[in-house]
């Protein structure tokens, strides 16, 4: 059975390490050399109920981070995705390309961009320096480091990525429903609130929970442009296993975060059906 | 009437370049510092030079690292497609919950977050009494992108008349032969596709890298990411980086161009009125919305 | 024959005499608890033109599919001139299938589809050449041979699928419904030529088809099918003219299938009670059972005459509905035994058809030699009869 390699490989190579990650999080395996491993729980109640509450703390504040970025960034790719697809009908192919050509080049690299960008002495502060409007060195201090610099870069990386659902939805649509309606009298808006938009929301909700889920995961953006604040809940994960290791403590984080995507991925999971099918085979 | 007022539409796409505007702002960036003469990326702009890229190539550890992360995401590449083939093909002869079960499976990396796949390969690594290797770099990028490669060849596959499998076998190729003369030539925009995405999400791979690479041995986001925090070395990440982001890019459009040029060449000029699966319409998503 | 004598191309493609000769023996193929063949024997004389006719979903693409070797038979036997050929793969089988989307390979030219199984073989270069070009010939395609698939129409397509099975010489070839992606004047059109090229190269042709007027139209003998089982093997005239069961009479083609009660002998035949007030002679057909029994006749058998016609086997009627046909016209009669038949009525000119209009008081002569008494149980076939109680 051909299925069975690629099978066997994921489940080596995933399951077995989630299935790794559990144990640690109860204390049946360590990393400490000498240390004896008993099942406990002492770490999960830590972190749920106890002294963990920085981490508490932290794992609210990436959930709003991430719902802030989701939010935004579905409601800012609606028009992108509604211009391509009734308004640039002919292009809208190769604007589709344009739109997500960006996201195809280094996530690293656009980050480290909006560090030049927004630095203390960045693009923005140099520009208003160069252009006197403010005075030299003094740099915006929330421009970096901050709730804002790591939400801002979050948004920017994710748009392109919204965008496509919610395109293919809005092509997918018979375009007539919208003409049957200005047909029947509906004026411009009215059409667009009662016919297209209810008729997107499945895109719509499926691209929001394609940012959603990787976001809650983020390290990267806030180990660039966030400061001690506005660290996420990945980067505590990643320092319990890297500055500061603690691999039963932060196999807790790590599985207290796979289970709230496995949560998300079940709530919205019917939204996300991926249709593997094509249109053009012949039936028999 | 039409959809969109007139003022509408201009609004529209006023936005819409704007949008544009801003999301490759960065990029732009990127590339006007890689040619600033001064080592400090600020303004105003201290005039025209390509130091940095000749320093960047005569940097020892960047071009190890770049050419430790082009290798990793071939190897990663070419062993994803693979497995993807196979997924594919075995996918196709599953029924019911043997199918759905091996499917949800092989789509699971696509939930799980990078970051704690990476520790979970990190104890992984650990517990077989292994060190962090590139093997292991590879192997984790392997299943990270499979489930891409599964996407783009899936679909694909399942256009193609089963009975052209049928045909060549009952024309005397064996089961391999109708594989690799039949179904895989037909599979070969696919695979390009996949073996395209699978790189360059390898490529540009951190959370796994930055816990399973050597010390002494990183990838290029790794190297990339220390050199971030060093202002010396910044100059030559930037002048790097522009040539990355320029060759995505490029790449990006070859590739959609590519892919267009092999599926008309692929099936002839004209389309005939018989029940031959007609060219791929271009459709950019492999995704459907269902209702739930 | 000289290749340019006409039919002289298909001499380098002609059947190896003595070979083609299929038995089907307690064929059966279970799918889990469905069984789509159920125990089929069956003989296909070598050299002929035999169709699978039947109903959708009532296993003759199985039969065929497990001739070619796509499916394994549960049980039972596949013998080919006398060799059992149910495990062998379908690449090594001496037969070629021609499959109803055509499964042409459209990344290759026509000639490199065509030349695909002879290569595979081994066959020396100019011996492909040759041969591919013979069988291109052989289906008026030499001038496409350098076009793709893609670029052919569906009728062209399917000649090249043909040229493609025929260039090897297969023992039988197998054709799973090919004409049923095309227009009807082109349907048949190709059933004509298909029926010469069969003549012309002799190859045993097993023809998969649920148009029963096309397997009347091609074939030497066709085997009717329904729910995995053989109904009746015989010639395209015996099925119609008898038929051994109502399934088959009512699948050729209209068969006006009375409900009706074989009182006695009669003549050569039987007497037959449609109704209480009616009774029939019939000659054919299983005239020596009794009692309960169906009794069919076809269409252009039946003769329609002005009512009060005098003569025997006239039953009066009513006609309810007349349709135009063009070459003739279609005659719906409620019969005063209370069964309802279609008759046919030629168009022999204006006369004839303004002749008959919907209302008018008919008298239906239905000729001893036209009916044929089905016998057995009449439920058991399944097929809804007309009841002598005029519920029908």
């Amino acid at each position: 059975m051909l299925v069975l390699p690629p099978v066997l490989f994921v489940a080596v190579l995933l399951l077995l390490p989630v299935a790794f990650i559990t144990l640690y999080s109860v204390g049946l395996r360590t990393n400490i050399p000498g240390v004896p491993t008993a099942f406990s729980l002492s770490n999960w109640s830590d972190f749920l109920t106890g002294g963990g509450s920085a981490f508490r703390g932290r794992f609210v504040y990436s959930m709003e981070i991430a719902l802030l970025v989701s939010v935004a960034a579905t409601l800012a790719a609606y028009p992108l995705a509604y211009f391509l697809s009734f308004v640039a009908r002919r292009r809208r192919y190769a604007l589709l390309l344009v739109l997500l050509a960006p996201f195809f080049t280094s996530y690293l690299l656009r980050v480290i961009a909006w560090q030049i960008i927004l630095n203390n002495d960045g693009v923005v502060n140099s520009l208003l320096w160069t252009l006197h409007l403010r005075p030299k060195g003094s740099a915006i201090s929330w421009l970096i480091y901050s709730n804002f610099s790591v939400a801002l870069v979050l948004f920017y990386t994710w748009i392109p990525f919204v965008s496509l659902p919610i395109f293919v939805v809005l092509e997918n649509m018979d375009h007539r429903l919208q003409e049957a309606a200005a047909d029947l009298g509906a004026s411009r808006a009215a059409t667009f609130w009662r016919v297209t938009v209810p008729l997107s929301l499945p895109g719509v909700i499926a691209g929001f929970v394609f940012v959603l889920i990787p976001t809650t995961g983020e390290f990267i953006t806030p180990l660039l442009v966030g400061g001690p604040n506005n660290q996420l809940f990945g980067n505590s994960i990643q320092a319990f296993f890297g500055d500061t290791p603690d691999w039963n403590y932060g196999s807790v984080l790590a599985i207290a975060l796979i289970v709230v995507v496995i949560v998300l991925t079940l709530v919205f999971g019917r939204f996300l059906q991926t249709d593997l099918r094509t249109e053009t085979r012949p039936e028999q | 009437m039409r959809l969109t007022s007139r003022l509408g539409s201009a609004g529209l796409a006023v936005y819409f370049w704007a949008f544009v505007i801003f999301l490759f702002a960065p990029l732009v960036v990127l590339l006007i510092f890689s040619v600033n003469k001064s080592a400090t990326p600020t303004l105003p702009l201290s005039g025209f030079s390509t130091r940095w890229f000749h320093e960047a190539f005569g940097n020892g550890e960047l071009t190890g690292a770049l050419l430790r992360s082009i290798a990793i995401a071939l190897i990663a590449a070419v062993l994803s497609t693979a497995l993807g083939i196979m997924a594919s093909l075995g996918l196709l002869v599953l029924r019911g919950r043997a199918a759905a079960l091996a499917l949800t499976v092989l789509l699971l990396p696509l939930v799980v977050p990078y970051i704690c796949l990476a520790v979970g390969l990190l104890i992984l690594v650990q517990e077989v009494g292994a060190r962090p290797s590139l093997v292991a770099v590879i192997l984790g990028h392997c299943v990270i992108v499979l489930p891409f490669a599964i996407l783009v060849i899936m679909p694909r596959l399942r256009s193609l008349d089963p009975a052209m499998n049928e045909a060549a076998q009952d024309l005397g190729a064996s089961p391999l032969a109708a594989l690799r003369l039949i179904t895989l030539p037909l599979l070969a925009p696919a695979l390009v596709s996949s073996s395209i995405i699978c790189f360059v999400t390898s490529f540009d791979e951190f959370a796994i890298a930055s816990f399973l690479a050597p010390s002494g041995q990183p990838t290029y986001p790794v190297f990339l990411y220390a050199s971030a925090r060093t202002p010396a070395l910044l100059p030559e990440v930037i002048a790097v980086g522009a040539l990355i982001i320029a060759g995505s890019i490029m790449l990006v459009v070859l590739a959609e161009g590519g892919r267009r040029w092999a599926e008309r060449r692929l099936v002839g000029q004209t389309a005939g009125s018989g029940p031959l699966t007609a060219p791929d319409s271009e459709q950019p998503a492999t995704f459907a919305i269902g209702n739930g | 024959m000289h290749p340019d004598e006409p039919g002289g191309q298909a001499h380098g493609l002609a059947a190896r005499p003595g070979t083609g000769q299929v038995s089907l023996v307690a064929l059966t193929k279970r799918f889990g608890s469905f069984v789509a063949v159920d125990s089929i024997d069956l003989e296909i004389p070598a050299g002929g033109f035999f169709s699978l006719l039947g109903p959708s979903g009532c296993g003759k693409t199985t039969t065929l599919r497990m001739i070619a070797g796509f499916e394994e038979p549960t049980s039972g036997r596949v013998l080919l001139d006398g060799q059992d050929i149910a495990r062998t793969p379908p690449s090594k089988r001496p037969v070629n299938t021609v499959f109803q989307s055509y499964a042409l390979f459209p990344h290759l030219r026509v000639f490199d589809n065509v030349a695909f199984g002879l290569r595979r073989a081994g066959v020396p270069r100019d011996e492909v050449r040759q041969r591919t070009g013979q069988a291109l010939e052989l289906v008026q395609l030499s001038d496409y041979a350098r076009r793709k698939p893609g670029q052919l129409s569906g009728g062209q397509q399917q000649r090249v699928a043909l040229a493609r099975a025929l260039v090897l010489r297969p023992a039988v070839l197998l054709l799973d419904e090919p004409l049923g992606a095309l227009d009807a004047k082109l349907r048949r059109q190709l059933q004509v030529e298909l029926k010469q090229l069969q003549a012309q190269v002799g190859i045993t042709f097993v023809y998969v088809t649920h148009d029963q007027e096309e397997a009347l139209t091609m074939s030497d003998r066709i085997a009717v099918v329904n729910r995995g089982r053989i109904e009746q093997a015989a010639t395209p005239q015996d099925l119609y003219e008898e038929p051994a069961n109502a399934f088959v009479a009512d699948f050729l083609g209209v068969s006006n299938l009375m409900d009706a009660t074989v009182a006695g002998p009669s003549g050569a035949g039987a007497q037959v009670r449609l109704s209480d007030s009616f009774s029939v002679e019939v000659q054919r057909g299983d005239v020596a059972c009794r009692g309960p029994a169906k009794v069919v006749i076809r269409p252009e058998r039946i003769g329609v005459e002005p009512a009060g016609s005098p003569g025997s086997n006239r039953i009066p009627g009513l006609l309810t509905n007349v349709v135009y046909l063009g070459s003739g016209l279609q005659l719906a009669i409620q019969l005063a035994s209370g069964h309802a038949v279609t008759a046919l009525v030629p168009n022999t000119g204006e006369d004839a058809v303004s002749a008959w209009s919907p209302g008018m008081s008919v008298a239906c002569h239905l000729p001893p030699s036209g009916l044929r008494i089905l016998g057995g149980d009449p439920a058991a076939d399944g097929v809804a009869a007309n009841p002598a109680n005029g519920a029908g």
